[in-house]
């Protein structure tokens, strides 16, 4: 199809922000989009890192939206690489995607606009800030960090550099129907309790060695986690029940469902105050305390449900409650907010506010003790061993920047 | 014979029951040495599985002594893996002690730790580096320090890398000194680290390097200025935040640092929103 096209968005959107002002200059046709109907400054190039089975489900949904151009793909294991260029080539009907193992050919590139992450979470945060440092918008999904600090580092790193971020959760607005808007409505009155349903906490990897498959770059595929041998669930979607790589359940459906019951209640831009795991005696379930008294459990006989000061009364009317922009769901408010420079729906402070639930319950359960939160400083409060897992060491040479 | 070994395996179960659920008592040093000594091969064991048990036990009691109150266990728990450090183990079995003194070692184990820094063994020399990372004591510290000048390549840049989350001004000097390495991959380690430190000293450390920074190291370099200026608005020090948005400026800067220093002059001026 279409060559790379040196008026991309990109370059259009820089030269606007960093030109003084001149004499009018000639817009080429391809510009107007005299060749497929998409003009350059609502083209969005794009590169996906990261297209194992939940990658490369985003990369084609991605790549069914006609601004976007997806140009180059990036996975350590050369199956997925391969089937996601086939897949691109296939899209577009030619043989120009290029593919790699390393994630910086992709986000150091200057014809490229956006990146979508879909690698194990324990690359989340390193490729979104390198992608925020080279000028990419990021989609990135879900549980968008492992840790607390990752999270914060990457909130940082977005509005540092202006970047346009989505998480990458899509059950937020799109598994409870009207839900949402009926909860943060006051069908339940002022809520005082949720209870969500989802995995348990991860745990150390004790799987077997086996021979690193010829031309996978393990290496790579590790990159900050601690060194151990390569076995193939890792790279089969198997890595989230590790603490390593991912937080389990907690993270991987804690994701969407503390998320999306945040949301609902209108507290996703919070912390707890304080995390309990369950005791064997009064404390059955883990609880998350807010400031104002509210609870949150882990545990549920639905995904979600919610307790208020009232029985169960009716919505009518509008309701104050952020929206997916564009068409085409959370893909869509992506691309709808990169080309008019907006705060998507599932903004990396949401994201954020939300994996830091799951990370926190993850400690709690772990130590097995009580904990106490700052949210506004992001520490645990008065246990410092407990602190330490705010943030973790990387494995060299990989640091958070 | 074979009663023996049963009564053996069975006593062996028994004591591993009894610290497996007297977590909450108090830690005996002795007995605890004679648990981790019959740990220990099982802890590096070939077959990775089998690693599971003896290093569970031995997390779940470090987890457990990190508790607030038992001060006197930790301490007693971190003599004993000390200890153990010196013993003849594979390093499966040294990775893992070092791990859990990444999370519960003190200034008592900085010495031990930053020993296997040099460790023949990759595994075993990361794993004391994230320890010495995390451990709040300023020994720690010292001990990353003094290992960089017999570094180079991808540990030199750990090292460097490591000092940043610690943020102890005390680092700047040496820090500063690897703004000017050969290796652009330890610049940016240095930078990014001198960043994260962020007091006055670290922020003009990088200023100076950026005025006589070449094409390679600027990049590195001006990001972790920018980092320093958006922290220092975060907290209210716009004047100061202000003077390195102004400093990021000019050709040598790449357009990507000098949009964002842009954005930054916007923000404060209240022009953009955050």
């Amino acid at each position: 199809m279409r060559r790379t096209n040196p008026m991309t968005r990109r370059g259009f959107v820089l030269k606007a922000a960093t030109a003084t002002v001149a004499a009018p200059m000639l817009v080429p046709g391809a510009a107007l989009g005299a060749d497929d109907g998409t003009p350059a400054n609502e083209r969005i190039v794009m590169g996906s890192i990261g297209v194992g089975g939940r990658g490369s489900g985003d990369m084609r949904g991605l790549m069914g939206f006609k601004e976007v151009q997806m140009v180059a793909v990036c996975d350590p294991v050369p199956e997925h690489c391969q089937r996601a260029k086939e897949s691109v080539d296939g899209r577009y009907g030619n043989s120009d995607c290029k593919m790699t193992a390393d994630f910086r050919e992709i986000t150091r590139r200057d014809d490229i606009d956006a990146v979508m992450i879909g690698t194990p979470d324990h690359w989340h945060a390193i490729i979104t800030i390198d992608a925020c440092k080279n000028g990419k918008d990021i989609f990135c999904e879900k549980p968008e960090c492992l840790t607390v600090a990752e999270g914060r580092a990457m909130v940082n790193a977005v509005k540092r550099y202006g970047r346009v971020f989505s998480g990458g959760s899509q059950r937020v607005l799109g598994d409870y129907g009207n839900l949402p808007r009926e909860v943060r409505g006051g069908r339940f009155g002022k809520i005082q309790e949720i209870f969500v349903n989802c995995g348990g906490p991860s745990g150390d990897c004790y799987l077997p060695k086996v021979d690193t498959p010829k031309g996978l770059d393990w290496e790579m595929w590790l990159g900050p986690a601690p060194w151990r041998p390569y076995h193939p669930n890792l790279v089969r979607g198997g890595f989230r029940p590790y603490r390593d790589y991912s937080g389990g359940g907690m993270t991987d459906w804690g994701a969407h469902r503390f998320g999306a019951a945040m949301f609902a209640a209108n507290i996703h831009k919070q912390g707890p105050i304080a995390i309990t795991p369950p005791n064997g005696d009064d404390v059955k379930q883990l609880t998350f305390t807010f400031a104002g008294g509210l609870k949150m459990y882990h545990g549920g006989t639905n995904n979600i449900t919610y307790k208020g000061t009232e029985e169960d009364h009716p919505v009518s009317g509008d309701v104050d409650m952020k929206t997916y922009r564009g068409r085409g769901g959370l893909l869509g408010d992506f691309v709808e907010c990169v080309l008019t420079r907006s705060e998507p729906f599932r903004d990396i402070e949401t994201c954020h506010r939300a994996t830091s639930v799951c990370h926190l319950g993850n400690i709690a359960y772990w130590l097995k003790r009580p904990l106490q939160y700052d949210p506004d400083r992001e520490e645990i409060v008065g246990d410092p061993e407990a602190n330490r897992w705010i943030n973790r060491p990387m494995r060299g040479p990989w640091t958070l920047s | 014979m074979k009663y023996a070994k049963i009564c053996l395996i069975a006593s062996m179960i028994v004591l591993t029951a009894s610290f497996a659920t007297a977590q909450d008592e108090p830690i005996d040093k002795e007995e605890l040495k004679t648990k981790i000594a019959e740990w220990l091969p099982g802890m590096a064991d070939d077959d990775i599985g089998r690693r599971n048990s003896p290093q569970q036990s031995l997390q779940k009691i470090c987890f457990a002594v990190g508790t607030p109150g038992r001060e006197k266990d930790k301490a007693t728990v971190c003599e004993v893996l000390v200890e153990t450090l010196d013993a003849d183990m594979k390093p499966p079995a040294k990775v893992w002690i070092l791990t859990q003194l990444e999370w519960i070692g003190g200034k008592e184990c900085v010495a031990a730790v930053a020993k296997s820094l040099t460790d023949g063994d990759e595994t075993i020399r990361d794993a004391a580096r994230r320890a010495l990372e995390n451990i709040p004591a300023p020994e720690a510290g010292a001990a990353l320090i003094a290992a960089i000048p017999n570094s180079n390549g991808e540990l030199r840049a750990s090292l460097a890398n490591s000092l940043g989350p610690r943020g102890e001004d005390s680092a700047v000097p040496a820090l500063a000194g690897l703004l000017r390495d050969r290796d652009t991959a330890v610049v940016d380690a240095a930078a990014n680290s001198l960043s994260k430190i962020g007091t006055p000293k670290a922020i003009q450390s990088l200023k100076d390097a950026l005025r006589d920074a070449s094409d390679q190291t600027c990049t590195p370099i001006a990001h972790a200025y920018l980092y320093c200026a958006y922290q220092l608005r975060l907290t209210g020090k716009k004047n100061e935040a202000m003077a390195i948005y102004n400093d990021l400026t000019g050709d040598k800067i790449p357009k990507g640092i000098r949009l964002a220093a842009m954005r930054g002059k916007l923000n404060i001026m209240g022009k953009i929103n955050p």
